[in-house]
């Protein structure tokens, strides 16, 4: 399997080459992250209409953006805000992605071709019509690894759309760079209907320690949670999860960046795992910024 | 009556011993096993002694592939241990694979399409599939040794549709 790029260039070795090209079963998997300055509407309608009922996964935009680099929880020095003025300037949210060449409803083939889909990874698209994209993602019911970065949409209506729509949803993440609110209705459809959560990743959320706890303890089978850059939580929600430690399937906790955090919370947390018997939790990473 | 051996010979006469359960990993030997036909030397006329060695030294490491490990205590434990072993696996297999110039890989894709073991099968081509990517069509044409039998008018209509996959070769 080699990257969608890489298949045309392939095909036009010589003519057995292009006529395997040709086969739907070639974009079963379209990745076009490596030809993020070139592809536009027309590109990805071609693509996907080849790929007729076979589409499994689409891989779209830019992932090594520029303002991207300071978001990663894998880095480890984050860069110190001022303030979200400042911070949206240096992280050049507001500004399009150069070289992206997709319109704001560049998925709407996908309501023809995506029922199938399991899998959507878009990159730093920029503004995207909201009505547009709800309605491409309605018609992805099988979906169960979304990962949306870098694009201006408000995540809320995607939640909600995922409880009503996409209930096999496995594997979210969610960088809301648009800022925009979430309510507790929303979290607690989200929470109900989308039982097969194990890994999620929500950044950037303006959750309180309520809804935090409500995600962190009401997907049975969730192993890996971030919540980087949630602002809202102090870390009281950490208080349940320490008594329950026992019976949770969870392996990863992060929550770097997350500035109200309390130390407190965390040692009396920390202290509560030691004393369990057993310590299924292998991962616990916060880092919390003074200054 | 088979035995708990397998002999296997290659193209140049090369002899290979092998526990049962690795040389069921090619299946092409395994039916033969069921048939009761192994009980001499297994002689595979399309596969040289140092390519099949290779074969034989992925079937070792990955016999253990297709079985089933329910005597651990929980579930959660069996899971993590095996979500272990197989991170293990495959951090071995690229290790494996990246001992070999694509010439071996080409040798062993034949061999292993010949012999039927399909997870090696699938690495292998991977791993092909890896070396090209971002080749120009040139390239991979010299890679495959390949004659390219497009006319210039017809290479030129593929390039033109697909302008947008060509433009970083420019």
């Amino acid at each position: 399997m080699v990257d969608t790029k890489s298949l045309m260039q392939a095909s036009t070795c010589f003519t057995m080459f292009n006529k395997c090209a040709m086969d739907p079963l070639c974009y079963s998997h379209i990745d076009l992250t490596k030809a993020f300055k070139y592809v536009d509407d027309r590109v990805l309608h071609t693509l996907l209409n080849r790929s007729g009922k076979q589409l499994r996964s689409l891989k779209l935009g830019r992932v090594d953006a520029p303002g991207s680099v300071f978001r990663s929880s894998c880095l480890p020095p984050l860069i110190h805000y001022r303030n979200s003025a400042s911070r949206s300037l240096k992280l050049g949210r507001d500004a399009p992605s150069p070289g992206c060449f997709f319109t704001r409803s560049c998925l709407d083939p996908l309501k023809l071709t995506g029922n199938l889909l399991t899998s959507l990874h878009i990159y730093f698209l920029g503004f995207m019509n909201m009505d547009s994209l709800l309605d491409s993602l309605s018609a992805c019911s099988n979906l169960t690894d979304l990962k949306i970065v870098g694009v201006n949409v408000l995540l809320e209506p995607i939640l909600e759309l995922l409880a009503r729509k996409c209930c096999l949803i496995e594997h979210l993440f969610l960088d809301n760079c648009y800022q925009g609110m979430i309510t507790y209705p929303t979290i607690k459809l989200f929470v109900t209907n989308c039982l097969k959560i194990t890994s999620l990743t929500l950044l950037d959320f303006r959750l309180n320690d309520a809804m935090a706890q409500i995600l962190v303890t009401g997907f049975r089978i969730l192993k890996y949670i971030n919540l980087s850059n949630t602002a809202g939580i102090t870390g009281s929600f950490l208080r349940n999860l320490g008594h329950r430690s026992n019976d949770s399937p969870l392996q990863t906790l992060i929550l770097r960046d997350c500035f109200s955090l309390q130390e407190r919370e965390v040692v009396e947390f920390l202290n509560s795992l030691i004393g369990e018997t057993s310590d299924p939790l292998d991962t616990l990473m916060y880092q919390a910024t003074t200054v | 009556m088979s035995s708990n051996k397998i002999v296997l010979t290659s193209s140049d006469d090369e002899s290979f011993e092998v526990e049962e359960a690795v040389a069921r990993k090619l299946k092409v030997i395994a039916h033969m096993i069921d048939d009761d036909c192994a009980d001499k030397a297994i002689p595979l006329e399309n596969v040289t002694g140092n390519i099949l060695a290779l074969v034989i030294e992925y079937c070792k490491k990955h016999v253990l592939d297709d079985v089933d490990d329910s005597d651990d205590s929980t579930e959660a434990t069996s899971e993590n241990v095996n979500e272990e072993a197989k991170n293990e696996l495959r951090t071995w297999d690229a290790e494996f694979m990246k001992e070999f110039d694509m010439e071996t890989v080409m040798k062993l894709i034949l061999a292993v399409n010949y012999l039927n073991v399909q997870d090696l099968l699938g690495l292998t081509c991977q791993t092909v599939a890896d070396h090209m990517k971002d080749m120009s069509p040139e390239e991979v044409r010299e890679l495959f040794n390949i004659e390219n039998d497009y006319t210039p008018e017809e290479e030129d209509a593929i390039r033109k549709e697909n302008a947008w996959a060509f433009e970083d070769l420019k």
